[in-house]
């Protein structure tokens, strides 16, 4: 009798028992297993396709200011294209925060890197050879044979100068570099319709939602650490290399002051992308915790941004930029333990009693 | 932890098909040798002995849940913890372009094999250590295997196996995060560990039981249910501390097989100490050495 009440105790207690504990030891490591299909279809619409299209759009504006300006070069138009430079560049953040397009077709390993020239530690050669370049008789299109000479970062600085107010630029703006910004805007623009053509067109994206969601993690990650290091860390001496250092020249956009916009545009498609699928992923995984985390740091390193009363090139010595530092550091650390978390469903066998 | 995922849950050493694979697996053994009837019978099963396993292995189920689990630093804190270590000291490294099937295979694998050599030590440690014996003891102290004494084990070594795991997981984790990032998976079989899978499979349930099924010449590479029954006799009980892979017991010469099929005893040396569920829990705190 003993026994079968044994027998029925255990029968009841193996279909009535719940709870969701787990006991670590007894569990090893599982993936955990990204159950949502919609979210990456969602995310890959709201936010790739539309950033792709809005950069393209952005740039094609800029190329038509660009002529104007190449027709009158006056104040005007150059105040014009400055504006629409901004709007292109903080379109161009939004892609360049969570580029996939070279993980997902190597055509685009180095496009990136042709459109914009930072932190390659050689802004100062580039300034010097666009000054030669407008000093020079030569054709003009085949002075600016370089990649970087028809990057972003010459754009800006035929546009901008180095930081110089309207008049001074006028001055400066004659026929051959407005008609440099023309071309270096024209093949900023052929990048774009390549980026953009790809991302309407190429479905890879969506082929495997373990492979993608991976490689959007890992540039999420690799976007907070040159988000950390180089947008903020480097211009203002905190991090070891340039330790005590300011130098608002390592800025992303010293010559425009747009550096503080181009972080807050960066760290609001993180967001959007947390918004329109990756939380829903990570949900999906187990990891709700930590999508929330990140939400909430991305939303508190936003407000920060917001919370400059000058511009970031003029507030360096500002204590808020180190705060904003240690958050984007956070928010690197959150989602390594996102990745860690979305894998770690921890559930082998008991390895115990052997 | 549900207690009904013990059984239906592929990560569970009991989990069904194991449980079926281990019982269809002994009926064919059966079929060939009917001596091996003897060995699974209700004297066998309902033995005072396994009485005693299946009472152990819900209270301590009871107590892993709520004693040991809150106090217990997991694998991904382990892991977290020495990714920034590793950050800190050999500075941030983009992840390598490597395929993720790739990444998941090594993964997998690495996992697997470092589980499975720390957990041939730390047995060896439970064996040799004086003080880590005296708790280990109540595994050896049955008399009779059943696949429920898989589960007679004292909280103190269920938190040296739950350290254990945190260090290996979370140190192989760590590397492979550092290196690759997201990349990151196991290979998985009815969401399990693939090797985990095919070990259940091939009869684990059988390794605490008194079928000799053996693996012939793989048991130079794998240990065989046999080998681990070996283990559990008085005679040998100080060989063969493998989980999977044998391949540490013939590193570390304590590899041991033999031809002559001998009734085995199992359980202690000196008289059993352990005849209730509570003396398996506070006998090894009260032991003399």
């Amino acid at each position: 009798m003993k026994k079968y009440l044994l027998s029925l105790f255990i029968l009841f207690l193996f279909l009535g028992c719940n709870s969701d504990n787990d006991y670590d030891a007894q569990n090893g490591l599982i993936s955990g297993g990204i159950k949502d299909d919609t979210a990456l279809t969602t995310l890959y619409e709201k936010v790739y396709r539309t950033d792709a299209n809005s950069s393209y759009e952005a740039i094609i504006s800029l190329v038509e200011s660009l002529k104007n300006l190449n027709q009158t070069q006056n104040q005007i138009n150059l105040q014009e294209v400055q504006t629409k430079f901004k709007l292109f560049v903080l379109e161009q953040k939004k892609l360049e925060a969570t580029f996939l397009a070279d993980v997902l077709n190597d055509n685009f390993l180095d496009t990136l890197g042709y459109m914009e020239y930072f932190h390659s530690g050689k802004n100062s050669d580039l300034v010097s050879e666009l000054n030669a370049i407008f000093r020079s008789q030569t054709n003009l299109a085949e002075a600016l044979y370089k990649n970087s000479n028809k990057s972003i970062t010459s754009l800006e600085y035929t546009l901008f100068g180095e930081d110089e107010n309207i008049s001074s630029l006028l001055n400066k703006m004659d026929e051959r570099r407005s008609h440099a910004g023309l071309l270096m805007g024209e093949k900023i623009a052929t990048y774009s319709k390549l980026i953009k053509d790809f991302y309407i067109n190429d479905e890879s994206f969506l082929n495997s939602m373990e492979v993608s969601t991976s490689e959007l993690l890992n540039q999420l990650i690799d976007s907070s650490y040159k988000l950390k290091e180089w947008r903020i860390g480097e211009a203002t001496g905190i991090v070891k290399k340039y330790e005590g250092i300011i130098d608002k020249k390592k800025l992303e956009y010293y010559k425009s002051n747009f550096s503080i916009d181009a972080i807050i545009m960066i760290l609001q498609t993180h967001l959007r992308i947390l918004q329109n699928g990756l939380k829903s992923i990570a949900s999906s995984a187990g990891a709700t915790t930590q999508a929330d985390a990140i939400e909430q740091t991305l939303q508190t390193a936003i407000t920060l941004c917001k919370s400059f009363h000058a511009p970031l090139e003029d507030s360096l010595n500002d204590t808020k930029v180190k705060d904003l530092y240690n958050i984007v550091n956070v928010l690197q650390q959150e989602y390594t333990a996102l990745i860690a978390s979305m894998n770690f469903t921890q559930k082998i066998i008991e390895a115990d009693g052997d | 932890m549900e207690f009904s995922s013990y059984i239906f849950d592929a990560n569970q050493r009991i989990f069904w098909l194991y449980l079926l694979s281990s019982l269809a697996i002994a009926l064919v053994m059966i079929k060939l040798h009917p001596k091996y009837k003897s060995y699974f019978t209700k004297k066998i099963l309902w033995s005072e002995s396994s009485i005693l396993d299946y009472k152990y292995f819900i209270l301590n189920a009871f107590v892993k849940t709520f004693l040991i689990l809150p106090l217990l630093i997991g694998a991904n804190e382990v892991a977290l913890i020495l990714i920034q270590f590793l950050q800190t000291v050999f500075g941030y490294l983009q992840p390598l372009h490597v395929a993720k099937e790739n990444v998941v295979l090594l993964y997998t694998l690495s996992l697997f094999i470092i589980g499975d050599f720390t957990r041939y030590w730390l047995h060896r440690f439970l064996h040799t250590s004086t003080l880590l014996w005296r708790f280990h003891r109540i595994h050896h102290s049955a008399e009779v295997l059943n696949p429920f004494t898989f589960y007679r084990v004292h909280p103190v070594e269920n938190i040296l196996f739950g350290l254990r795991h945190a260090l290996s997981a979370g140190i192989v984790s760590a590397i492979f995060i550092y290196l690759f990032g997201a990349k990151i998976g196991t290979i998985e079989f009815f969401g399990t560990n693939i090797f985990v899978f095919i070990f259940g499979l091939l009869g684990a349930n059988l390794r605490h039981s008194h079928i000799p099924l053996r693996y012939g010449i793989f048991e130079h590479l794998f240990i065989s249910p046999y080998m681990h029954q070996l283990h559990h006799t008085k005679k040998h009980s100080h060989q063969n501390f493998g989980g999977v892979l044998s391949i540490w017991d013939k590193i570390f010469h304590t590899w041991h097989v033999q031809t002559t099929q001998e009734n085995q005893i199992y359980g202690l040396e000196e008289k059993n100490p352990h005849t209730t569920v509570w003396s398996l829990f506070y006998e090894p705190f009260l032991r003399k050495i």
